[in-house]
């Protein structure tokens, strides 16, 4: 009996691994903590109005997504620079899904499960989240477009650029809940704030305004 | 002429204390007579351990329902709002008695279903090698097949372990000429312990069914 018994087991198992996937989960935002904001032109930080999608003008609707790799990755991106992401077998992957709700208050993220198609499930995996605007399928595309607003974990020195993270498997035997991303001010999600990225030439300009200005500083 | 009025119904309620941060796999007991069932009418009342308890202690406070193979998207709790989606047609978790459910509350408190009492219920589990979350729709605590859960050869049972996140118990299966073998030493010939494991008052099961589609019944008398 225990022989079968052990029999069933293993094909459950066996029948849940041929769709093994991993889940992670976006908590819900609350005040002052996790939430999706943007930044105008001014340098005023705002939250991200509501919407499924949320939009906003002419930068067009809101993407957040999960990426992750296995342990050890390496992430190109900085606190204060974004980068093209390496992809393929070493790279980093996008989650499944791409979050473009916020509700139900302004920055509100809706508890969202991301699901890592090519993680196995109730392991361990490196993630990160970005966040762009407008239709672009994937972080590397909206970059390359440089007409989106973007963020990423990590930026402003919120939250991490990237950490290891527990993953569900809802395929599991028994299918197991995804796992929440850590939520954390300094190693792990704790929101985000979209912006444009300064072009080259803007931070040369930026640059030669501010020699100017100690140049004449110095001189009177 | 004035008519006796009869009433078959029975309302109550149930209590659930809970430990902050610890996930439960529950059923709720009690129907929620004119709602939806969803989270924003069966979870209201909420009572944290505080000193002074507010309804903001549950921010954070997560529902996952578990739908035709997959987990629902999940319902918070927001401070200042409540549950969002809060209710089913919005994509919340399905809480009505017999669907069973994850909760994972972010404060220490008493969780009370208040409602009707449910006698009659289906569980349609969905096969082959289909899982379900169910639980016993009627507030009782019971064995498998007194819940209605006959079993068929091959159907396994999980019950939820919380003393680890993901953790569950090694699983009750069904076996032919015999019924739930839940790893009782003295199993075998002459064995009756084949009515499964007693499953308490508002607990969730993971049900395997590796048969063909099937519909079982719960119909309970009050007395």
């Amino acid at each position: 009996m225990k022989k079968l018994l052990l029999t069933t087991l293993i094909a459950g198992a066996l029948a849940g691994s041929a769709f093994a996937q991993g889940t992670v989960s976006l908590q819900a935002s609350s005040a002052g903590h996790g939430l999706i904001q943007y930044q105008t032109a001014g340098g005023t930080t705002n939250a991200f109005p509501t919407g499924s999608p949320a939009t906003i003008g002419t930068y067009g609707n809101l993407d957040v997504a999960v990426y992750y790799a296995s342990a050890n990755t390496a992430d190109p991106i900085t606190s204060s620079t974004a980068s093209l992401l390496p992809t393929g077998s070493t790279g980093w992957t996008e989650s499944a899904n791409v979050l473009h709700q916020i509700a139900p208050t302004a920055g509100s993220t809706p508890l969202t499960t991301f699901t890592l198609t090519s993680d196995a499930g109730a392991d361990s995996q490196e993630v990160m989240v970005l966040a762009w605007t407008g239709t672009y399928a994937d972080w590397n595309s909206a970059l390359q477009a440089s007409s989106s607003l973007y963020a990423w974990t990590g930026r402003f020195g919120i939250g991490g650029l990237d950490w290891s993270n527990g993953t569900g498997a809802p395929n599991g035997t028994p299918p197991v809940a995804s796992v929440a991303l850590t939520y954390s001010a300094t190693a792990g999600f704790d929101g985000l704030v979209l912006e444009s990225i300064p072009e080259p030439t803007s931070f040369a300009l930026a640059g030669l305004g501010l020699a100017t200005l100690l140049i004449f500083r110095r001189r009177k | 002429m004035a008519q006796n009025v009869y009433s078959l119904n029975v309302v109550g309620y149930v209590n659930q204390t809970v430990t902050a941060n610890t996930w439960y796999m529950w059923g709720n007991p009690l129907n929620a007579v004119g709602t939806d069932n969803g989270t924003e009418s069966v979870l209201t009342n909420l009572v944290s351990t505080a000193p002074s308890p507010q309804p903001n202690d549950w921010a954070n406070s997560v529902v996952y329902g578990f739908v035709s193979g997959s987990y629902t998207a999940g319902d918070a709790y927001y401070p200042n709002y409540g549950w969002f989606p809060g209710n089913v047609a919005g994509g919340g978790a399905d809480l009505t008695p017999g669907n069973g459910f994850f909760f994972y509350p972010a404060t220490n408190g008493t969780v009370t279903f208040v409602g009707q009492v449910t006698t009659n219920n289906s569980f349609h589990l969905a096969g082959p090698a289909g899982w379900s979350l169910v639980s016993s729709a009627f507030p009782a605590t019971n064995t498998l097949t007194a819940m209605g859960l006959i079993g068929v050869p091959n159907d396994v049972v999980y019950r939820f372990n919380k003393a680890a996140f993901g953790g569950y118990d090694q699983g009750t299966a069904n076996y032919p000429s015999y019924g739930w073998y839940d790893g009782d030493p003295t199993a075998g010939p002459g064995d009756t312990t084949t009515a499964g494991p007693v499953i308490n008052v508002g607990e969730g099961i993971f049900y395997q069914n590796n048969n063909a589609t099937v519909t079982w019944t719960q119909n309970f008398t009050i007395q």
